[in-house]
């Protein structure tokens, strides 16, 4: 594979895993976690997250109202723990519905073929 | 953990100012707890170098601080751009010509020593780049206030309905490109026969030992500025109505033969009134210029280009008229 076709599908798969991230980010904070033990989780679970794109991601979902957070200030580090809000749940259950008729959609492409 | 300091900071420096305390908070928490997990797993490892490793997976602090913020922010968008480029490149090539041209109607004068020479060209270069300077600048205004202005008739996708595209020799469609550089001009146009004049206006003159710019602007002119500056509002806030309408109407095609009529009063008044271009003696002796200089070249812009611009100007006012019967003829049949 050339360069410039290796980074064409860096990036094409760049954006499928953003596309994503947002289901598994509503998912996972059904429970109440803090962005580095999120990441750790994910990764953990096996969706490696880059560093740079949780953070500002979990800001935009609060700032839609997707998710909710709470600073914990007590002995040792602050911490801002963030968990899916009643909105989110219920977008969160558009995303899955939408997640597993593409799932589904894709499967019988394949088979077609 | 001072690079983790100098990080958040210069983050924080390109975050919006309501985001910076508790962005910065949280990501130094984050970074620094990052680090000493990686430092944990790996003991040996120089915390340096620790440190920097997770600072490069976070990625340089502009792009990480945009990533917060991921509407872009246009002074001028890109379905703007062409027309403001192209804008650039005119204003640019037309202010070139009006300074060549005023250096040169100077150096039509006579003999003129290699010193003053040198003097002119250099005086009208940085006329030029003065001028150019302000110019782009000010196109970039013109373009951020059309940019917010005709914002509007970008409608959103679940208002959009196909039905209302227009055909393809609809007369009422409207060429945005074309529309958009025009009121572009319009609005240097205003900003230049209020604020400029003088700068463009003029020539180069020389008199024996001395030299230098002189502004050629006369009564006529600023008899009529108001006139002008009249139908300019008017054309420039029809303009960006239709832009923000997305098409003509009947009642904005009936407004811009009125402004064109008004355009027409004026090119008449200036063609057959007083002269707008006229040195004035008095200003010129002010500057150091002989009274014999004065007179010379008071004499020359009488004889010579006032009659040529009232020509233009003739010219331009009976366009206007064959302009506004296309018009009209657009309002009543509804085609050009």
């Amino acid at each position: 594979m050339s360069p410039s076709a290796k980074s064409v599908t860096e990036n094409l798969v760049a954006e499928l895993r953003r596309g994503v991230l947002v289901l598994a980010i509503l998912t996972q904070l059904e429970e109440e976690y803090y962005g580095y033990a999120l990441r750790e989780k994910l990764a953990q679970l096996g969706l490696a997250v880059p560093e740079g794109t949780l953070y500002p991601l979990l800001r935009r979902l609060e700032t839609q109202g997707l998710l909710k957070s709470r600073w914990q200030l007590g002995e040792g580090r602050p911490r801002r723990y963030y968990q899916t809000s009643k909105e989110g749940r219920q977008t969160l259950g558009e995303l899955s519905k939408e997640w597993i008729f593409l799932e589904k959609a894709l499967n019988r492409i394949r088979q077609a073929d | 953990m001072d690079l983790i300091d100098r990080y958040v900071n210069e983050v924080s420096a390109a975050l919006p100012r309501k985001l910076r305390k508790d962005v910065s908070k949280e990501l130094r928490s984050t970074l620094e707890e990052t680090v000493e997990s990686r430092q944990h797993r790996n003991p040996t490892e120089d915390p340096e170098d620790v440190a920097v490793a997770v600072l490069k997976d976070f990625g340089p602090p502009g792009e990480l601080a945009s990533s917060y913020q991921p509407e872009a922010k246009y002074l001028v968008g890109p379905s703007l751009f062409p027309a403001f480029r192209a804008t650039v490149r005119v204003c640019i090539l037309v202010l070139a010509g009006l300074i060549f041209l005023g250096l040169f109607t100077g150096l039509g004068n006579g003999p003129l020593p290699a010193k003053r020479l040198l003097l002119g060209v250099v005086e009208s270069f940085d006329n030029f780049l003065t001028a150019s300077l302000i110019l782009i600048g000010l196109v970039v205004v013109v373009f951020a206030v059309i940019e917010r202005a005709s914002g509007e008739s970008r409608v959103s996708a679940l208002g959009w309905d196909p039905q209302t595209l227009p055909s393809k020799d609809d007369p009422n469609r409207i060429n945005r490109f074309g529309m958009t550089l025009k009121l572009a001009a319009l609005m240097l146009l205003f900003y230049l026969a209020n604020f400029e004049s003088h700068r463009l206006v003029g020539s180069f003159l020389t008199d024996g030992d001395k030299s230098g710019w002189v502004p050629f602007l006369g009564p006529g002119f600023r008899d009529s500025l108001n006139l002008l500056n009249l139908v300019l509002v008017l054309d420039i806030t029809l303009g960006i109505w239709v832009l923000r309408k997305g098409q003509w109407q009947l009642l904005t095609r009936w407004l811009d033969l009125g402004t064109t009529l008004l355009f027409a009063y004026f090119l008449f008044r200036v063609a057959f009134g007083p002269s707008p271009v006229e040195i004035d003696p008095q200003w010129m002796m002010q500057n150091g210029w002989s009274a014999e200089a004065a007179a010379r070249y008071v004499g020359l812009t009488r004889e010579i280009i006032s009659p040529m611009l009232a020509i233009a100007l003739k010219l331009g006012f009976l366009g206007t008229c064959i302009g506004a019967l296309v018009q009209l003829k657009q309002v009543l049949v509804g085609r050009p």
